[in-house]
């Protein structure tokens, strides 16, 4: 039975899976996206289907086997992209680090002062980081994985539909500058939206999302407990 | 089957674009030129699943060594950190993970989402408050969009007029 179960979550996820990479290409949209599309339709089916998620957990950690090597593999295209950092050195990581700091410690305060429980408090203030990087740091910051990687998620979403027309507002057109804003606050799917706009963006992109995520795992265990 | 498809689309990724990418390393694409005709044969698949294997180790390392150092970074992180260094030192070559990193990337997200499907169990919780908690994430999403833009943008206009 209980094989059964997990059998059936695995098939449920890759099914879904597939059907948004499908959909995605036909209709690219931050709705129809891998990411948040298999979330959404996996929760559903699991839950009118009456599986709970006590009989999904077997399925999660043979599905999340990778997610480990995957995070490794990040070096790779940081490595391949090394020269355009070295290039824009001091451009690029202060504003990295500015934004990676003015985002956290906003996303704190405004939760704090709406009176959100600690753990959310917590969950939400690394929603900036890559997703395989946040669930480990989530772990560490005494934070729950399944909330963040949901504030991740949706922080990827709005860097997509909103960060563009953002940009465009505030009159921030190098794209320099938009790559590492899009790679810095809304990780792989920022990443993906600054590619689409410029090669140099997606680029400068992929390696803001790498050490925008080595940079908060640095400080957020030390800053929060200020916050 | 996915993963053919995976390999073949990679391979036209890393030989297309090359031309007008002068800010790319020139060496990132060359090793995939020969990907172009990638089949699942038994050795691509052996291939790749000893490539898989080598970036396990590697985050296996990046969590022995953040425990032995009391470094308090995540251990994937650590790993990642690792193989960078070996990258740079030109210790590990970067065609070695060409296949498997091009595959990871590519389907990333399916290695998350089951951690995100958790949130069947906290529903209602989130649903109740989930508008405040998306305003939350707009309002500082913007300000550190803008920060990170504003301060690239200005930082590298004074760099090309000195």
């Amino acid at each position: 039975m209980k094989l059964a179960l997990t059998l059936y979550g695995i098939a449920v996820t890759t099914g879904m899976y597939a059907l948004s990479r499908r959909l995605t290409r036909r209709w690219p949209s931050p709705f129809t996206s891998p990411v948040f599309f298999t979330t959404l339709t996996t929760v559903l089916v699991l839950v009118l289907s009456r599986v709970r998620f006590s009989d999904y957990t077997d399925a999660k950690e043979i599905l999340t086997f990778l997610l480990g090597p995957a995070t490794v593999a990040l070096a790779l295209p940081l490595y391949r992209n090394r020269k355009l950092l070295v290039a824009n050195l001091v451009p690029a990581l202060a504003g990295l680090a500015a934004g990676a700091v003015g985002t956290l410690i906003t996303v704190v305060a405004l939760a704090k002062a709406l009176g959100f429980s600690q753990l959310i408090v917590r969950s939400i203030s690394i929603k900036s980081v890559t997703a395989p990087v946040a669930v480990e740091l989530a772990k560490m910051i005494d934070a729950d994985p399944t909330l963040t990687a949901a504030f991740v998620i949706v922080t990827g979403m709005i860097g997509v539909m909103l960060g563009p027309w953002l940009l465009d507002r505030a009159g921030i057109h190098s794209p320099l500058a938009r790559g590492l804003a899009l790679g810095t606050i809304s990780h792989g799917q920022g990443t993906a939206q600054a590619a689409l706009e410029n090669e140099l963006s997606g680029a400068i992109a992929s390696i803001a999302l790498g050490i925008a995520a080595v940079f908060v795992s640095l400080i957020a265990p030390s800053l929060l407990p200020y916050l | 089957m996915s993963e053919v498809a995976a390999l073949e689309g990679a391979a036209q990724v890393g030989t297309a674009p090359a031309g007008n990418a002068s800010w790319v390393a020139p060496d990132a694409a060359k090793p995939m030129a020969g990907g172009a005709k990638a089949r699942l044969t038994a050795k691509s698949c052996a291939i790749l699943v000893l490539e898989l294997w080598g970036l396990w180790v590697l985050n296996k390392l990046g969590y022995a060594l953040v425990a032995l150092l009391h470094v308090p970074l995540p251990g994937n992180v650590a790993g990642m950190l690792l193989l960078f260094g070996l990258l740079c030192t030109g210790i590990v070559p970067q065609r070695l993970f060409e296949r498997s990193s091009t595959l990871l990337a590519r389907h990333l997200p399916f290695f998350f989402v089951p951690i995100a499907v958790g949130l069947m169990n906290l529903g209602p919780t989130l649903i109740a408050e989930g508008w405040l908690l998306i305003l939350v994430l707009v309002a500082s999403a913007s300000v550190g969009l803008c920060a990170t833009g504003w301060i690239a943008q200005l930082l590298s206009r004074l760099k090309a007029q000195p």
